[in-house]
Formats: C-alpha cells, structure tokens, sequence
C-alpha cells in the first residue's frame, strides 16, 4: 500500500498538475480574501457612518417623530469573504416614515446595497464559495477523470493488475495521492490567507464563535471537494477512455451546479406558492383603508356631537370616546396584519425549508447554502435582524407612536403627541444570529455531504474491484 | 469540395451523438427555464397590475394624494426569461408619504421582491443568459475539444492533408457544421420553450415590443456561440492531444466567464473607491438639517426685526392673522422670500452633492464595464440583461423616474404649500391654488425604448464580431501552418 501510495503522489508531484494546482490555489485564494475582506471594510465604514451620521441626528423622541424618523441598521458580515450570501439583496436596513403617520407604525425593511455594488451582483463576488465551488470543484474533475479511465486507456492497469497486488489498495492508493493533491495546495492557500488576515487585525475577533463558523466552513469545503473528486473516480471507473469519462463529468458539474439548484428553487416556488410581498403589502393597505374607514365614521359619530370649547367636560368625554374606538380600531388592524403576516411567514419558512430539501439532492447546494448561512450571509441572518426589528418597532410605537393623539372636531383634526420630546430616543441593538443555531442549521448538509462522498467513493471502489481487464 | 467535407462534419457529429445530447438538453432545458421565468413574471404581473388599480383608485384626486402620498410603479420586465439582470436589487416603485411641505417632495425607492426567492438569488435564476454562458458554452467545448486536436490524435489530419484540400475549406467546414448544429440544437430549443409558453397562456411575446428585442437576444446569443465555437477550434487547433484541448478551454472558459467578469469590478472599486448611497442619502439630510437651522435662525432674527409684528403676543398675532391684517400678510411674504432663498439653497447643496455622487458612480462602472469587455461572455451578459430591460439603463431609467416623480410632486402639490413661523410656533397658510378635486397627477411607467438600449449595447455586439472573426483568424491560421510530419 505504501508503494502505491508513494508511486502515485510520485506521479502526481511529477505532473504539471499539482503544481499548477498550488500555484491557482495561492494565487486565487489569497486574493478572493483579500479583495472580499477590502470590500467588507468599505461596507463596515460605510455602515459606521451611517449609524454615526443616523445617531448625531436623532437624539432625542422629537428627532423621530419629526426629522429622521426611526432606524435600525444590521452590520455587514465579517464572514462574508467565505460567502457573500445575500448580503446585497435581504434587508440590512428598517426605517420608520419620518414625520407624522398613524400608528401602528411598521418599519420598511430595505437594502440600498444593491445600488452600491450592482456591478457586483450582477457578475457575483470572488468569495471562497466562488472559489471552492468552480474552480477546486473543476480541479477535481481535471485531477480524477483520468485517474481510472485514463489507465485503461493506456493499457497500465492491465499491467498493474497482473501483479499481486489487492485491488482495494490501488484504488485508495490513488484516492489519497490524488485527493491529497488537491486538498494540500487549499489548505495551504487558506491558511496563509488566515494568517495574513490575523497579522493585518483580524475583524473575526469581534464576532463571538467566528472560528468556530470557520472550522466548519472549511470542513464543509473539503467534502464538497471530495464529493466531486469521489464523483470523478467513479465515472472515471465507469468509463473505458479519458475522453468520455471527462465529458460526463462536465455534464456531470454543469447539471449538478448550475441546473439542478436553480431547477430546485423553480420547483418549490411552483409547488408551494406563496404570496409575495408586494401581494402582502397590497392586502395591508387594504386591510388598513377598510378599517380606517369605519373608524373614522364612527368617530365623525362622535365629532358631530363634541361642542367647540375644548375645555369643556362634553369636549374632554367625546376626546376620550374617540381615544377608545382609535385603540380598539388599532388593536383590530394590529390582529389582522398579524395574521396576515404570520400566515405569510410560516408558508414562507416551509417553502425555504422544501427549497432546500430539494436542494440538497445535488452536493452544490449541501454546500452553498450552509456557507451563506455560516457567513452569517444566509436567511437565518434575516431572521434575526428581522426579529430584532419587530422587537424594535414594538417599542417605538409603546413608547412613542401609539402616544398620537388625534382629536376631531366639527371644524377639523387636531394631533399632538403626548410622549416627552427630550426623551432619550430608543436605539436599536443589533445582536447577531447565535451560533448554536447556525450549527444546528447546517449540519444535516455535512452530513449530507460526507454521505455523497462515501456513496461516491463506494461506486468507485465497487466498479474498480469488478473491474474486468480482459 | 466544401460540400463534402460539411457533410463529412455533420454526419460526424450526428454519429458521435453530440447533435443528439445538444438537441435534448437545448429541449428540456431552455422550455423549463422559459416556463418557469415565465411564470414568475404571469405571478408579479399580475400584483403589479393589482397594486395599480388599487393605487390609482384610492389616489384620484388631489386631495387623495396628498392625504395617502403618491407612487410610480415599475412593471417586471416581460422578458425577464432572458436575464434576471439587476431587477432582483431595482425598486418595484418610487414612493412619497402624504402631508407634502414646501421644502419639497421626499421620495424613496421600494423594493418588494427581496424576500420572495431567498434561493434564487443564492443559486441563480434559470434564465436564456445562463443556459447560453454555462450550458450551451459547455456544448461548444464538448464539439470543439477534439475537432482538430482529435483528429491529430486519430492521425486522421495527415491523411485528409495528403488529399489536394486546400486546408482553408476544410477548418471552414469544420466551423461551418458544428457551429449550424449547434444553432439547430438551440433555436429547436427555443422554438420549444416559446411553444410551450404559449400551450401554458404564459407567451413572452404576447406583449407589444417584445419581439425585436427577443430577436435581437437571439441573434446575440448565435453570434456568441459562434465565438466561443471559434474560440474552442483555436484552442484544439493549439494543442496536440484532445484532453490538454478540454483541459484548457475549460480553464479559458472559468477565466473568461467568471474570474474577468468578478475580476474587473474587483478593480474598478480599488482603482475608483465611491462611497455609499446610505452614506450619501444621510449626508444630503445632514445638509438639508443644516441649512434648515440657518433658516429657523434667520426667521427668528426676521420676527424680531419686523416693527410692529417683533413686539406682537401670541393671541394678538393668530387674531390679526385671521382677521388678514395687512401688516402680517407683508411679514409672511418676507417669510415667503427668505423661505424661497433657503430652498434655493438646499436644492443646490442636495443636487451637487447628487451629482457628485453620481460621476463617481458612473466612473467606476464605466472602468468595471470596460475591463469586463475583454471577455465575451460579459459582452453577451450585458446585452442579454439590457435587451431584457433588467439591466444598467432600467436602473439609469428608474433614477430618472424618481426625479421626474419628485419634480412632478413639487410642481403639483410641494411648491403650492405654505407654512409660516411666528416665535416658536409654525402654521400653515392657504394653499388656494391647489384643487383638491382636481384628477391626482400620474406617472405612467414608460418602458425604455430599443434604440436607447441598443445604444448602451452596441459597443458589445460589435466586440462580438470582433472577438469572433480573431478567434476564427487565429484558428484559421493556426490551423494553415500546422505540421503534418
């Protein structure tokens, strides 16, 4: 076994591919970093000024209710040089309308990114998904197709298997050489990227369990390497000349990586529809514009018998009747939005959920999706943002929106709001995605992956030992 | 002679199944990704439409609008089955709230879309631009590795060359046959997904302007196809084994498809940094608050320099207001004129700063554009997204519909509001010369016209030309001067 083993990392040092391999690998991965790392700091300092210039400005309750209005900001993800994710396209931003608006006030979810870096959604980002997912997955379909086919083709299989040696031996001989060929020259290249990033200052530091995210960023990598160099041992096995055995597996990688996923999100989208959100939006509005209309009639019900003088007991009585149908009209627009959204969201979560499922039959989506989501680029992200805005914006409108008082009278509205103008204004705490759930979230798909590879691998061993040389 | 030998190339290609796993993946797969484009876009038409009739039946008068504030909407692109482009990050609408002041309208963009397909945007979207650039550009390799390389190979080279064929015809007819099935393959496949759209009620056409910029993309896509299958004739013209051929026109094929493309944008932003439009916008509004505390200033140190009205209370001043008194008419014209100079010099310092932003922008797009043009793939990509009408010049479109929107606003409803300040309080005047019955002002989407989009492209299509008669030349060549011992 050693023999073999040493015969072919001999013959795979000895070829021009391992070295063109390492040299690929220290070129493209240190720049994939650092490129992705500069483009985080410009997204970093862009967001700190935001913040900065959004916190000069608002300082106090009136600041909100009649200048910035609220708003809550998500960072950019330092992990984002392994996976860029969504990062450009789920939101990263909720405000409140500045000025006056009836409450209840929802925050607008938004992401101006995309205008800043539209060049770049269009062509995609040189992240290490980028990286792992074209150029080593491609390198280990160059570094196998010939592995097997290409020895019979040549005739030295024959040869090698006239001797005594066990079949089960070369075939591991050759996994490993070859899989070690591949895998080195990466982990090299990522290392020294790792170490460059940790003398410049590392970002990682501020963000709790980064390393962790990392380690398991790697080692979903390394599998998803695997899975394909394992794929291209068995069509290599499968296949009698190096020719076919190479177009199979370009089929192979078109299907797997650039059909099957985009095929998958397709079919969820048909098979479990739900209502966009523009469709949301219109049905609120609606659901608004219904309720506000009997509201308001009723409380003209109530205007129509108020007298002018507003320090009047019969003018003090008919305020507060309004007070009591706006609050029960709002606790009813509240509920209904409520279940229009809640109805939206889990409908949402299940078709995220069979997109997925779906997904993961192909290794290339075992492997961008649990990256995004350990980037803290995913929709696990917009979840918690998501969440912490909602929190947020229940406590703007306790604390300032619900605190409108609008009075009508025979002769017009009033409005004031009765919340303390030089209060603190209530600021936003972003807290990112805990990392237990992002471990829980992606380790079906290490499974996953470690599966493909195994079964991969297990075609190749089968079809090599009943190989028939004859 | 010619004949022969394109008769020779096709009945090769047919016999060694190629044609056939062309035709059956140009089959299935362009019919689902127009399917499925297609019924995307039925889905978002059809809120789009919604939404508008919902908007323009709550917003018919003036009163209306500036109760519930305005909207201008942008339709999804009809032929988004071409290129999702950028529309996944271009808004759905520009959107202004109502109670409008005379400091001006404040509109903001709307995007809806963003959380709808979470895995689309993380896996790509199944579009005619992907199908060419990935798959169908694997197709060109899978025919070109070995049509010279091979055939040294096979020896089969030498024995042809020992024939009195002038080598010309014979890399002619090698281009000729495999680049004619090839167009077969695709425009059988496209020909499928227009059927079956149509058989589904979901026909891409059906909407007026869509056939000469689906044409176009057509045309642009064959003429692609015919520059990667030069590009790859090249390469196997270059190499004497059929493996070293795919090996490097699959390493080219990453170089040019991906690694340029993310490369140039890469350069652009280190060569050209541009700040953001978060940063931008919050900048404007710091400037827009400073100018307005000079203005409070200026105000105040008016009242207080007004004679007769400075040393005026409260209660006498709103009873002289309402009572129209001559003297509180002239204080609110100087007001008026004060106001008119501030507001002057808001819209200045905003629309410098704008236009800043706006050259920087420009500036480094136009260098990430120009560099990315080395490679034809982003020459085909460009072209796919702009005739789709999801590209850069819908984004320049929508940037321009938001000022006409706000300029529309302004005019019809911002400019006519007046607002005065006495001491602390501020109140409002008359706006007599709205009429709030009057029909709310509209801003109908207007889609971008071909011309303008084909001026954005042209440069591109005419690179593919270029890219694809060198790419020829150099195979052409390569192929005259090959050695046959």
């Amino acid at each position: 076994m050693r023999i073999l083993f040493l015969k072919e990392i001999r013959e795979a040092l000895a070829s021009r591919r391992f070295w063109v391999i390492l040299a690929l690998c220290l070129v493209l991965i240190p720049l994939g970093v650092e490129v992705s790392l500069k483009d985080y700091q410009t997204r970093l300092q862009n967001y700190r000024e935001a913040v900065r210039l959004y916190q000069d400005a608002t300082k106090k309750v009136q600041d909100v209710l009649y200048l910035q209005g609220a708003k809550a900001f998500a960072p950019p993800s330092p992990l984002s040089f392994v996976s860029l994710g969504l990062e450009l396209v789920l939101p990263n931003i909720a405000e409140t309308p500045a000025g006056r608006t009836d409450p209840p006030v929802a925050m607008r979810l938004g992401n101006n990114q995309g205008r800043d870096n539209l060049y770049e959604f269009f062509y995609g980002p040189l992240d290490l998904i980028f990286i792992v997912g074209v150029v080593m997955s491609f390198l280990a379909v160059i570094l196998t197709y010939g592995a097997i086919s290409g020895e019979k083709e040549q005739g030295t299989l024959r040869q090698v298997l006239s001797n005594s040696v066990p079949r089960a031996k070369i075939i591991l001989a050759k996994a490993t050489a070859n899989g070690l060929v591949l895998i080195i020259p990466f982990l090299l290249a990522l290392t020294l990227s790792l170490t460059v990033l940790e003398v410049q200052g590392s970002p990682l530091s501020a963000l709790g369990g980064a390393w962790t995210s990392i380690g398991l960023a790697v080692l979903i990598c390394v599998f998803f390497i695997g899975a394909f160099f394992n794929l291209g041992l068995l069509v290599s096995a499968l296949t009698k000349q190096a020719v076919p055995a190479l177009i199979t597996l370009l089929l192979a990688w078109v299907f797997l990586y650039g059909v099957y996923p985009r095929l998958s999100s397709a079919a969820a989208q048909i098979l479990y529809p739900v209502k966009s959100e523009a469709r949301l939006a219109l049905e609120k509005a609606q659901v608004r514009r219904d309720v506000e209309k009997e509201r308001d009639a009723e409380i003209q019900k109530v205007a129509q018998t108020m007298p002018q003088d507003w320090k009047s007991e019969a003018f003090k009585e008919g305020r507060e009747k309004q007070d009591e149908i706006r609050g029960r009209y709002q606790a009813r627009l509240e509920e209904s939005w409520r279940t229009l959204e809640r109805d939206v969201e889990e409908r949402r979560k299940s078709r995220n959920a069979l997109t997925a499922n779906i997904a993961r039959l192909s290794p290339v989506s075992s492997f961008v999706r649990p990256l995004a989501e350990l980037s803290r680029t995913g929709w696990l992200e917009y979840e918690q943002f998501n969440s912490g805005v909602r929190q947020y914006e229940a406590v703007l409108n306790r604390d300032i929106f619900n605190k409108q008082r609008v009075t009508r009278t025979p002769r017009g509205i009033s409005f004031s709001n009765e919340a303390d103008p030089n209060a603190p204004a209530p600021v936003f705490a972003y807290a990112p995605t805990p990392q237990e759930s992002l471990v829980r979230n992606v380790l079906p798909d290490v499974v996953l992956l470690l599966v493909a590879n195994l079964i991969f691998f297990a075609g190749a061993f089968v079809v090599f030992l009943r190989y028939d040389p004859r | 002679m010619f004949k022969i030998l394109f008769s020779k190339e096709i009945a090769e290609n047919i016999h060694n199944y190629r044609f056939l796993l062309a035709l059956l993946l140009c089959l299935v797969i362009i019919p689902i990704g127009f399917t499925v484009s297609q019924k995307d876009y039925a889905d978002r038409r059809q809120v789009y439409d919604e939404t508008v009739r919902d908007y323009e039946q709550t917003r018919a008068t003036m009163i209306d609008l500036i109760r519930n504030g305005g909207a201008a909407f942008r339709p999804p692109s009809p032929l988004g089955l071409l290129s999702g482009g950028v529309e996944m990050v271009l808004p759905n609408s520009v959107e202004t709230r109502g109670y409008f002041s005379e400091e001006g309208t404040e509109v903001t963009f709307n995007n809806t879309r963003r959380l709808d397909t979470p895995f689309t945007s993380l896996f790509g979207r199944l579009d005619l631009t992907f199908i060419v650039t990935t798959v169908m550009a694997v197709l060109v390799m899978i025919f070109t590795f070995n049509a010279v390389a091979g055939e040294k190979e096979r020896r089969t080279l030498a024995q042809v060359m020992a024939n009195p064929v002038p080598r010309p015809m014979v890399i002619t007819a090698k281009m000729a046959a495999g680049s004619s099935l090839l167009a077969t393959a695709y425009l059988a496949g496209t020909a499928a997904g227009i059927l079956l759209t149509v058989a589904l009620g979901l026909n891409p056409l059906a909407q007026k302007g869509t056939l000469a910029p689906f044409a176009i993309a057509i045309g642009a896509s064959l003429a692609f196809l015919l520059v990667l299958y030069n590009l790859g004739l090249l390469i196997s013209g270059l190499t004497r084994s059929s493996v070293s051929a795919m090996v490097a026109l699959l390493s080219v094929w990453v170089a040019l498809a991906m690694i340029l493309p993310k490369g140039s944008v890469v350069a652009a932003k280190f060569l050209l940094p541009v700040k953001s439009q978060q940063v931008v916008d919050l900048e404007k509004n710091q400037a827009r608050l400073q100018i307005q505390r000079e203005l409070y200033a200026e105000l105040d140190k008016l009242t207080k320099s007004t004679p007769g009205i400075k040393d005026m209370s409260m209660d006498e001043y709103f009873k002289q207001s309402r009572a129209k008194s001559p003297a509180i008419e002239a204080f609110e014209k100087s007001q008026n004129k004060v106001k008119g100079e501030f507001k002057a010099r808001t819209d200045a310092a905003l629309d410098k700063i704008n236009a800043d932003f706006e050259r920087q922008r420009g500036g480094q797009a136009a260098l990430a554009r120009n560099i990315a043009r080395l490679s034809p793939v982003s020459c085909l990509v460009h072209i796919m997204a702009e005739l789709a009408g999801t590209g850069f010049v819908e984004e320049s479109r929508w940037m321009e519909t938001r000022s006409r929107f706000k300029q529309m606003l302004d005019r019809d409803i911002a400019s006519k509001q007046r607002a005065y300040t006495f001491k602390d309080i501020s109140y409002s005047g008359r706006s007599d010369d709205i009429n709030y019955k009057a029909p709310a002002p509209k801003l109908p989407a207007e889609p971008v016209p071909l011309e303008k989009r084909l001026a954005a492209v042209w440069v591109d299509l005419v690179l593919l030309a270029i890219y694809g008669l060198l790419f020829f030349a150099g195979a052409y060549v390569v192929f005259l001067r090959y050695d046959v011992r």
